[in-house]
């Protein structure tokens, strides 16, 4: 009973990228181990634990290790050493790209997602117009995607990730794009999703918008927890001490 | 052993997803084209055009092998050749062309090879299929050994998604590679005994050398089913060294898999 309450498992995650001088000595490293690289790391012995239901909003500069996190949460990135668990079905907004085939149309874009996420073809049909519907990108729909403008992908992305009714939503600033009626209506939209029990994990700069949807707050530094609270008390801490650190 | 079993889990459990994006796949090449998909046809069969022309009526190559015509046993290697040469050069940069199954969504990429595999497959049938019409239409109605056909396509097949997957995780991080498949291609095509049959080469050393080539041995199948009308058992050789490669490619693909799987969306 208490395994199925949590979402997401993070214990002990390091996460270190290998910078090579150049292509070359990428290429002997897998041959040679003394091959010399710089060492970054994202991410170092991170631990956290979400439990189903939880809204959390993660805070933190640029390079803080938010990214990298919410990756390897979605399943994208692998940890160098550490335990990552998830449980249950993850939608994504990592990037206003959101993994579309330029080549293909919107609606076609639709139904090649609901196929990498394993759905059937009735489900994605029964999805198909909700998705349009709230993308509102009107004929667009059947043009490739190369022809969008940002603010239409981030739409379409949106929208397809919101209604694969997804278990655990990561949401990575997504919400500043687009006009103020569409950025209205995804905050309408994950109000709803929060209201019917999703786990929510949400990085943003804007305060208000992690206080209106968030509980428990996170802070990151340097690929480090530094905090981990009510949201109240994260977004007091990361103004307090990471930003005005700096000035 | 592990990493084998993790990727035919993969495989069985994306199977239907497998088969759709390979369709896609296939649709988005000639997008944008009014005729659209069977435009990948047109390529192959001009050039097969361009065969019958230059052999049958230019070179007037007329030294019938086996009862047929040098044009019908040209094309019973060329046409899974073309196959096999797209494969070379798609599958090495299957992972590339779909970096963003890797880097933007959770999907397992070892999928990735095997389905632009399978798009290349389906156009490919259709062109063995032509042939095999072609066949019939001159007089050579199919007979017992055609039934090896559909065998040889599975194992062009199966060999050709290990290459993929081997090759596309090896381009992925090594750019210098994917030159290099990118060149050797040329050079697979005439020593791979694609225009002239490799068991006539007098010359035992080299003969035995160019079989161990899988493109040469999966060409001469291809041929004995058409032409020569022989069994697979009819060559044992052949078929051992076609074992061993498919062992060696297996090990070395599964190799990579297990050392590269993590690491390469931190590469692309």
């Amino acid at each position: 009973m208490r395994e199925d309450m949590t979402s997401v498992q993070i214990k002990n995650v390091t996460k270190n990228y290998r910078l090579f001088k150049n292509e070359r000595n990428r290429f002997l490293s897998f041959f040679d181990k003394n091959i010399e690289y710089k060492e970054k790391k994202a991410l170092s012995n991170v631990s956290l634990k979400i439990n189903k239901g939880e809204l959390v909003a993660l805070f933190g500069k640029n390079g803080a290790g938010k990214s990298t996190l919410l990756k390897m949460i979605t399943g994208v990135v692998y940890p160098s050493e550490g335990i990552v668990r998830i449980n249950g079905r993850v939608g994504a907004l990592l990037e206003l790209t959101a993994g579309f085939d330029p080549e293909l149309t919107g609606r076609e874009n639709i139904y090649f997602r609901g196929d990498v996420f394993g759905m059937r073809e009735e489900e994605i049909k029964f999805l198909e117009d909700k998705i349009i519907d709230f993308a509102e990108i009107g004929e667009y729909i059947d043009q490739p995607v190369r022809t969008y403008s940002s603010g239409m992908k981030a739409r379409l992305g949106f929208a397809i990730n919101i209604n694969i009714e997804p278990d655990i939503l990561i949401v990575d600033e997504t919400l500043s794009v687009g006009d103020r009626a569409f950025r209205e209506k995804c905050r309408n939209a994950i109000t709803q999703k929060i209201y019917d029990g999703i786990t929510f994990i949400f990085v943003t700069h804007s305060l208000s918008d992690a206080k209106r949807f968030c509980k428990r707050g996170v802070v990151m530094k340097n690929g480090c927890i530094v905090f981990d609270g009510s949201v109240q008390d994260a977004a007091d801490f990361y103004n307090k001490n990471i930003l005005k650190q700096n000035k | 052993m592990k990493t084998l079993k993790k990727i035919t889990i993969e495989h069985i459990r994306y199977r239907k997803t497998i088969l759709k994006l390979a369709k896609a796949d296939l649709i988005k090449t000639y997008k944008g084209t009014v005729l659209g998909w069977p435009w990948v046809l047109v390529r192959p069969i001009m050039t097969l055009g361009v065969y019958y022309f230059a052999f049958s009526i230019g070179l007037k190559v007329s030294s019938p092998v086996n009862d047929y015509s040098f044009f019908l046993w040209l094309i019973a290697g060329v046409v899974p050749w073309f196959y096999m040469r797209d494969i070379l050069t798609a599958g090495a940069s299957s992972i590339r062309k779909y970096k963003f199954l890797v880097t933007k969504i959770k999907y397992p990429i070892s999928t990735i090879p095997t389905f632009v595999c399978v798009s290349n497959l389906i156009v490919n049938c259709i062109l063995i299929i032509l042939v095999m019409i072609v066949f019939i239409l001159l007089g050579h109605s199919p007979d017992i050994y055609w039934i090896q056909i559909p065998f040889y396509i599975l194992v062009m097949f199966v060999i050709f998604s290990i290459w993929s997957l081997f090759s596309g995780i090896v381009a992925t991080v090594s750019n210098d590679f994917m030159q290099l498949v990118k060149s050797s291609v040329i050079i697979m095509f005439w020593m791979s005994g694609v225009m002239y049959d490799v068991n006539s080469i007098n010359s035992e050393i080299i003969r035995n050398i160019m079989l161990i080539n899988p493109i040469t041995i999966i060409i001469n199948g291809f041929r004995d089913a058409f032409i020569y009308k022989e069994w697979i058992w009819d060559s044992p050789n052949e078929f051992i060294n076609l074992c061993v490669i498919f062992i060696i490619m297996l090990f070395l693909a599964v190799f990579c898999y297990k050392k590269l799987e993590h690491e390469i969306v931190d590469i692309l």
